[in-house]
């Protein structure tokens, strides 16, 4: 038997020098499909390590910086965009990159709605021209300053070979062709093998000569992978990860913001129609404890008016004095103001409503079922019983669409910017549908988010969010909890460069260009 | 024959009912497989996304379920099983093709040696029931039995993979580096040790439990105690007198765990990251990938009715009172 063992350890023998192994996702064996417009692990791999947009949004610092184009300028109305794309740009099989490419991958996310993730034609653009060989201008409908964003999220394809495609959007793609800095090496439907593009525009900047991506179906699998240190980079969930830190110094994580976590009211019936009774929920919760106990302390805390670090200049000092706090005290005297007594079992209660609901939250997450049990806790003090309700997800939803709850722990897409997260948040056309999951509702909101596409000046903008602030601010559509993080864990074993906590140069996310960004800011151990 | 004819009759009967099931049941679930499909990444969904997912499984465009089912027996019936949403665009047939070939190894070497030797301890067990060694075995039995097998995979994936070091964590070949020929073959039968060790030991106690309770009713009958009184080697007696008689049931219940192969084993797939077709149903019935669900639900039924049906034959072959 040891004999047995031995032989077949020296099978599997361990890995090359400046090879980087990551997971993905733990979604089980990969089938493979690089078609870079479907999520999923391989889309994941395909979209950003072998096929590169025009330009890249750096969701954490929030800037765009040019990618496949060297240089784009939006036209005096803000009504039109040219893109001028580099000229030493070439498809892995050789043929170079050019404007025809660029029309033909929008014309094609026009004819194939089903492809069209970024949503640039529902946004507003109505025409994409070809000027000359390298330069394309975009014309929009009516001035829309977000649709940048949306084009940032377009995945170049290669005419040449994707116009014979008979249904692109039924197209696996498996031999992927792109202009990305990795070209694939090897599949299989446990490991997915990435080399380094030796004719790469950007070449010099890759250090990486090659990823290698093995799949996992579970999360006890994976980490134990990441404690045995197998993995440099993963982006999954690790239980009591700080004393793994400990015990293995090569090992680092770092928690980057994610999605804001709310109590969302439904602010389209009694009682949580009354702005003081939901003030009084923003003061009576302890989000510390929240963050402490219910998530572990890997989450990140949150103000009350949703601003991610970076954006801190946008914080408007006077309105400080209505930012809210837990307090015990406060939250008391405004149930009392809302009208509410507490009756004979202890509940406060006024005329036929009693505050006694159903909280919804998502059957199975279980960190966000352990907030939800302690904010019950928290509540009961004051009178209120929130009964934690863990739906189906799918059933989840669906309540939250048909008005059909009182109180739901629930999620709002933050976007690439904080302009694009007050517009998630608060804009009426995502209420109960969309991130505006309360159903905030209201005129000036809807005036100040429509001016804030039409702007691309940085005051105008300070000036609309100032206002947005306030209206958070005195009706508190939702109590912001804590960000949901952003699991990242990484290995300085074999690569230096990573970003931290310190040194935040991108959101370490998994699913679009932000990997590639980071993996060439990796340099390889000596 | 009128027996034959008999069974394929029922064969062919259930099997029209379970194809049927299997299209009503999974539409019975709430919610919207295009927000399913996008729930794995958690709170980091972006809503265009959702919207565009649902254009590209036809979720936009309303087809009642008549249209639905007449489409899904159709499909049944061709061998094509249409696009997995969960995997889209990937079509469900390289889905299987790609899942069905580990689960058919691991799991069914497993049954197969787990039957044998559970069959075989079973057999000594209940031949040498009054003795230590037969109450020994008894009792290992009753212990594997009540043993939860997930907790199995996972003490085995601890102690052996990790803390040992043993055996691989993960995977059903080497993710480290790329293998070939004689190499591939031997990581491949590495990687599956631990995995098929605790598919073994935890369907052991069963076939140990059925084989020594069988064995115990037939070694009262007369015709052992004549073969004994004859003066007959003891092992010949309990092979070919006892066992032989006793083994009907267990094959039955053989033959039905064949059958079930096909649906693979979700928990140990799961916890050792094995490519399986468990792992694909239950990340199917997640996502509501009605597609995917449905050719693993068919080939599900149709091997265990299948299974059933051999067993029915063979049964007429081996015990001649059933023909009758």
């Amino acid at each position: 038997m040891n004999v047995l063992i031995a032989v077949l350890l020296m099978v599997s023998a361990i890995s090359v020098a400046s090879e980087l192994s990551m997971v993905i996702a733990v979604t089980g064996p990969f089938q493979r499909n690089f078609n870079p417009y479907f999520a999923g692990a391989t889309g994941y791999i395909a979209a950003g390590f072998i096929y590169e947009t025009l330009i890249y949004s750096n969701t954490k610092t929030g800037e765009l910086i040019p990618w496949l184009a060297s240089e784009y300028e939006w036209s005096p109305d803000l009504k039109e965009i040219t893109f001028k794309l580099r000229k030493n740009v070439t498809w892995s099989d050789g043929m170079p990159l050019t404007a025809e490419d660029v029309v033909f991958t929008f014309e094609t996310l026009r004819k194939f709605p089903a492809l069209d993730s970024p949503g640039v034609w529902k946004g507003g653009v109505t025409n994409v021209q070809k000027l000359d060989e390298y330069t394309v201008k975009i014309t929009l409908e009516k001035v829309n300053t977000f649709i940048i964003y949306s084009i940032a999220g377009v995945y170049i394809l290669p005419k040449h070979l994707w116009e014979k495609v008979e249904d692109p959007s039924k197209f696996t793609n498996e031999n992927p062709v792109g202009t990305g800095a990795y070209l694939l090496d090897s599949f299989s439907d446990q490991v997915v093998v990435l080399k380094k593009n030796p004719n790469y525009w950007n070449a010099d900047k890759v250090k990486v000569e090659k990823i290698r991506i093995p799949a996992f179906s579970g999360n006890e699998s994976a980490q134990l992978a990441v404690a045995r240190g197998e993995l440099d980079w993963a982006g999954i969930n690790y239980p009591q990860i700080e004393r793994l830190a400990q015990q293995n110094k090569d090992i680092k994580y770092w928690f980057a913001e994610g999605n804001p976590v709310f109590l969302f009211f439904n602010l389209s019936k009694k009682p949580f129609d009354d702005v003081v009774l939901r003030k009084a929920f923003a003061h009576a919760i302890d989000t510390d404890q929240l963050v402490k106990i219910g998530m572990t302390g890997y989450a990140a805390p949150v103000n009350p008016v949703v601003i991610k670090s970076g954006y801190e200049y946008l914080i408007v000092e006077d309105l400080k004095n209505l930012w809210w706090k837990h307090d015990p005290k406060t939250a008391e005297r405004l149930f009392q103001q809302a009208g509410f007594k507490k009756g004979k079992d202890g509940i406060l209660a006024k005329d036929e409503t009693k505050l006694s609901f159903d909280l919804l939250v998502p059957a199975g997450w279980t960190d966000w079922i352990a907030v939800c049990e302690l904010l019950s806790q928290q509540l009961r003090d004051y009178g209120v019983e929130l009964k934690v309700t863990p739906v189906d997800f799918g059933q989840y939803l669906q309540k939250i669409r048909n008005k059909d709850f009182d109180v739901v722990l629930s999620w709002a897409n933050y976007g690439p910017t904080v302009y694009h997260f007050y517009d998630n948040f608060m804009n009426s056309n995502n209420a109960f549908v969309g991130s505006n999951r309360g159903g905030w509702i209201d005129e000036r909101t809807d005036e100040l988010l429509a001016k804030m596409k039409q702007t691309s000046s940085l005051d105008e903008l300070k000036s609309i969010i100032a206002e947005l602030q306030k209206i958070v601010l005195e009706n508190v559509p939702a109590v912001p909890l804590y960000y949901n993080p952003v699991w990242f864990i990484y290995s300085t074993k074999n690569f230096t460069g990573w970003p931290s906590e310190k040194n935040p140069y991108v959101e370490p996310r998994i699913t679009g260009m932000d990997k590639i960004y980071l993996v060439m800011h990796l340099e390889p151990v000596k | 024959m009128k027996y034959i004819l008999n069974r394929l009759f029922f064969f062919v009967i259930t099997l029209f009912f379970a194809l049927t099931l299997n299209f009503v049941i999974p539409r019975l679930m709430p919610g919207d497989p295009a927000e399913r499909l996008l729930m794995r990444f958690g709170p980091n969904i972006d809503d265009r996304a959702i919207e565009a997912m649902r254009i590209a499984l036809g979720l936009d465009k309303e087809k009642d379920l008549f249209t639905q089912y007449v489409e899904y027996l159709k499909n049944t019936f061709t061998g094509n099983f249409g696009i997995s949403y969960l995997h889209y665009p990937v079509p469900v047939k390289q889905v299987l093709a790609s899942s069905l070939p580990w689960t058919l190894g691991l799991v069914g070497t497993s049954t197969i040696i787990s039957f044998i030797l559970g069959t075989l301890l079973g057999v000594y067990a209940g031949w040498r029931r009054d003795r230590k060694i037969g109450s020994g075995i008894l009792i290992f039995s009753l212990c594997l039995r009540s043993i939860a097998y997930f907790w199995l995979a996972m003490l085995f994936l601890y102690v052996f993979g990790y803390r040992l070091g043993w055996f691989p964590l993960a995977n059903a070949y080497s993710t480290k580096e790329n293998l070939y020929g004689i190499k591939f073959v031997l990581s491949v039968i590495y990687h599956a040790v631990l995995p098929s060790m605790t598919l073994i030991v935890a369907s052991l106690g069963n076939w140990i439990l059925t084989m020594r309770n069988n064995m115990i009713s037939v070694l009262a009958e007369d015709y052992i105690i004549l073969a004994e009184a004859k003066g007959l080697d003891e092992g010949y007696i309990m092979l070919r007198y006892a066992a032989r008689n006793a083994i009907l049931p267990s094959i039955t219940a053989f033959g039905i765990s064949l059958g079930f192969v096909v649906s693979g084993a979700l928990l140990t797939e799961i916890v050792y990251s094995y490519p399986g077709v468990g792992y694909q149903l239950y990340r199917a019935v997640l996502s509501q990938d009605f597609p995917l669900i449905q050719a693993i639900f068919f080939f599900v039924s149709l091997s265990v009715l299948l299974a059933n049906l051999v067993m029915d034959f063979l049964y007429a072959f081996l015990d001649p009172r059933v023909r009758g």
